[in-house]
């Protein structure tokens, strides 16, 4: 069977400091395909370009050069009244700071997308309930974010990020402030929903264990893949063991 | 939870955040009514636009575009301070039209306490800056008159600035990425001023002979002409002389001294961040100063002047203020290491002091050796009462004084608890 691209990077470049003296171009040229239900990561060192790479796939930010394709539409061509309504049709958004509304409860804050599409009240306390459950945060929905713990927040980032049933889950190092426990619970519910509901998801880690999880990796270094590996049909040791390969060859040079 | 409702209790439960945009827009409406209720006075018989013999138009002018200013910078901090929170609207799959109304219903919320606060405050300063005028320039006329031509003018101008405000945030919305957003705190930045490219000396010259000059002048006009020559000196010690002078001191003299290095490198940081609301502060007294003993012996439009500065001085600290407090937020990191390195509190607070002294000092004396060379020269002269120097000088030293002073709260305050409990 034909696997549906999800998510095209056609030559992507970016740069900053345009109209600047600092210049500096932070992507040079990347392509990209992800087919829908795949579970991509991205790694590579410090200031590689793995968030702007993310960024720029997921339109928070916008590539100087090149083209994006989101499940068959080009990002940059559409307006900004048809923007909204894609990222609220096709993307979920998970990050590092949890980036909640700290003056909004649990419950207000899943609800964001929901109260934006003008969803009727009783769907959105149906669908904020049932997707809290599955989380396991549903005793939290009367709080504020400030009363819960890293591991309940970014439980809650991602109840946000899924109450629209997106296409796609981004996730920017998304276990990057949790202990290890949290972490790992956080990329089995991924797995979960990667494996059992076909959510496809593209992940930046600087962790192998997190990156283990996925289906694919892109090994990321000044702004261009240097290569991809795919899981197949390894087991999760095996995979982990080629991330770490890739990322200790990465450290070797340094002593070549 | 609709839209409207979001946007509501984003408004409630952010309400520090809203103070300074509050404040502004309160400010502004008391002082273009007052401003405009003087003008319109029937005993003035002045005429806005090109049938006016007198100096008002200008300072109508002048003292609009500045009320703007005030208000324009106020709803950029607003809005850039919600950088986040709109990120997250945008990513949750608002449109930019839709973040356009939840960002209206809040300025309009804000509009809705402030505008009539400002009016009724307005409306009950009305005697009390007339009876204060009325004394200064032995002006007779009717203390409590409202003209239905100032709250024409008013609502007219508050609706422009509505206008705009709700069109530059629609603006901001549409030409930043949710990434810019994310991690921009503030938006304001109007340290890229250039200015002439002149020589350090050309610039202090500048700044230093007119008021040589104003020693023997005798016509007040010439007060104004030479002023504008003083003004360009200013902006070169505050760009270029100033910062230069802090480099070269922190390199050689300041080394063994580390309050005075901190404390400068404070000082410079500051001249950066806040050279657009200097220049404006102390270009604005100068001038002000200058238009209203200029205007002398039309007493009623001293009196529009004079209003027109108090105005501004109260306007321009309060923003001034606020960017400090900004600034301020940011430092919280760099005191927590100067604690690690083995700074005291008693430390900490010298280089708040000579830093806080150093940026108030220079807002205040600049233009301050200006007024009191005019005013010397026209009290000697006989052409001012003393009384009218004193107000003239209150004017100019108590919101300076006043900022530094709150700003040196709002520096206490942000110093880590850490530090205070070793004491």
């Amino acid at each position: 069977m034909e696997r549906k691209e999800i998510l095209v990077a056609d030559k992507i470049t970016k740069i900053y400091g345009i109209g600047t003296k600092n210049l500096f171009e932070a992507l040079h040229e990347v392509s990209l395909t992800m087919y829908e239900g795949e579970f991509v990561c991205i790694m590579g060192p410090s200031g590689a370009g793995k968030s702007t790479f993310i960024n720029n796939l997921s339109t928070i930010d916008i590539p100087t050069k090149g083209k994006v394709f989101i499940n068959g539409t080009e990002v940059r061509v559409m307006s900004e009244g048809q923007i909204g309504k894609f990222r609220y049709e096709n993307l979920g958004f998970i990050f590092q700071e949890f980036n909640l509304l700290d003056s909004l409860t649990i419950f207000e804050n899943i609800a964001v997308p929901l109260t934006l599409a003008n969803v009727n009240k009783e769907e959105i306390t149906q669908r904020v309930h049932d997707v809290a459950k599955k989380l396991g945060v549903e005793q939290t929905l009367d709080k504020f974010p400030n009363e819960c713990s890293g591991g309940q927040r970014q439980r809650v980032a991602i109840c946000r990020a899924l109450v629209t049933n997106p296409k796609i889950i981004i996730a920017d190092e998304p276990t990057g402030n949790l202990d290890s426990k949290n972490s790992h619970e956080i990329l089995s519910l991924f797995k979960e929903l990667n494996e059992k509901e076909g959510v496809s998801i593209l992940m930046v880690t600087h962790d192998a264990k997190i990156a283990s999880y996925s289906t694919k990796l892109l090994y990321i270094k000044d702004g261009i893949i240097d290569c991809t590996i795919e899981r197949e049909g390894l087991s999760q040791k095996e995979y982990f063991y080629k991330i770490v390969d890739i990322n200790s060859s990465e450290s070797q040079e340094l002593f070549e | 939870m609709g839209l409207i409702r979001l946007s509501l209790i984003s408004l409630k439960k952010d309400l520090s955040k809203s103070m300074f945009y509050f404040l502004t827009f309160l400010l502004t409406t008391i002082f273009i009514f007052s401003f405009f209720n003087l003008v319109f006075h029937p005993g003035a018989n002045i005429n806005l636009g090109k049938d006016d013999g007198t100096f008002v138009t200008p300072i109508a002018v002048f003292v609009i575009v500045i009320a703007m200013v005030c208000v324009f910078l106020a709803n950029n901090f607003y809005v850039s301070h919600k950088g986040k929170e709109i990120s997250i609207i945008l990513m949750s799959g608002a449109s930019v039209f839709q973040l356009g109304i939840y960002l209206f219903f809040q300025v309009f919320i804000i509009m809705i306490f402030s505008i009539p606060l400002g009016l009724l405050i307005g409306y009950l300063l009305i005697p009390f800056i007339n009876s204060l005028f009325a004394s200064t320039f032995l002006y007779q006329g009717s203390l409590f008159y409202l003209s239905k031509q100032t709250l024409v003018a008013t609502g007219a101008i508050l609706l422009f600035e509505v206008f705009w405000c709700s069109l530059l945030n629609l603006g901001y919305c549409v030409r930043s990425t949710i990434n810019s957003m994310m991690n921009e705190e503030s938006k304001i930045d109007l340290s890229g001023i250039k200015g002439p490219k002149f020589s350090h000396r050309l610039f202090i010259l500048c700044y230093f002979i007119p008021p040589v000059i104003f020693l023997f002048l005798k016509d007040s006009m010439s007060f104004l002409l030479f002023a504008l020559i003083g003004i360009i000196g200013i902006f070169g010690i505050i760009k270029k002389v100033l910062p230069d002078w802090i480099e070269k001191r922190q390199k050689n003299e300041s080394l063994q001294d580390s309050v005075q290095l901190l404390g400068l490198g404070f000082f410079h940081s500051d001249i950066q961040k806040v050279f657009g609301l200097m220049i404006i502060m102390l270009l604005s007294s100068i001038l002000l100063t200058c238009v209203t003993v200029y205007t002398l012996k039309q007493p009623l439009v001293s009196m529009v002047a004079l209003m027109s500065y108090i105005s501004v001085m109260i306007l321009m600290s309060l923003t001034i203020v606020f960017k400090i407090g900004m600034e301020l937020n940011k430092r919280k990191k760099n005191f927590q290491n100067l604690c690690y390195l083995g700074f005291s509190l008693k430390q900490i607070h010298q280089i708040i002091h000579l830093e806080m002294k150093l940026f108030y000092g220079f807002i205040l004396l600049l233009p301050f050796v200006y007024q009191v060379i005019i005013l010397l020269n026209l009290l000697i002269r006989s052409e001012v009462t003393l009384y009218f120097v004193m107000i003239i000088f209150i004017i100019q030293i108590v919101p300076v004084v006043i900022s530094y002073f709150i700003s040196i709260y709002l520096y206490k305050a942000i110093i880590p608890k850490s530090i205070i409990e070793k004491r």
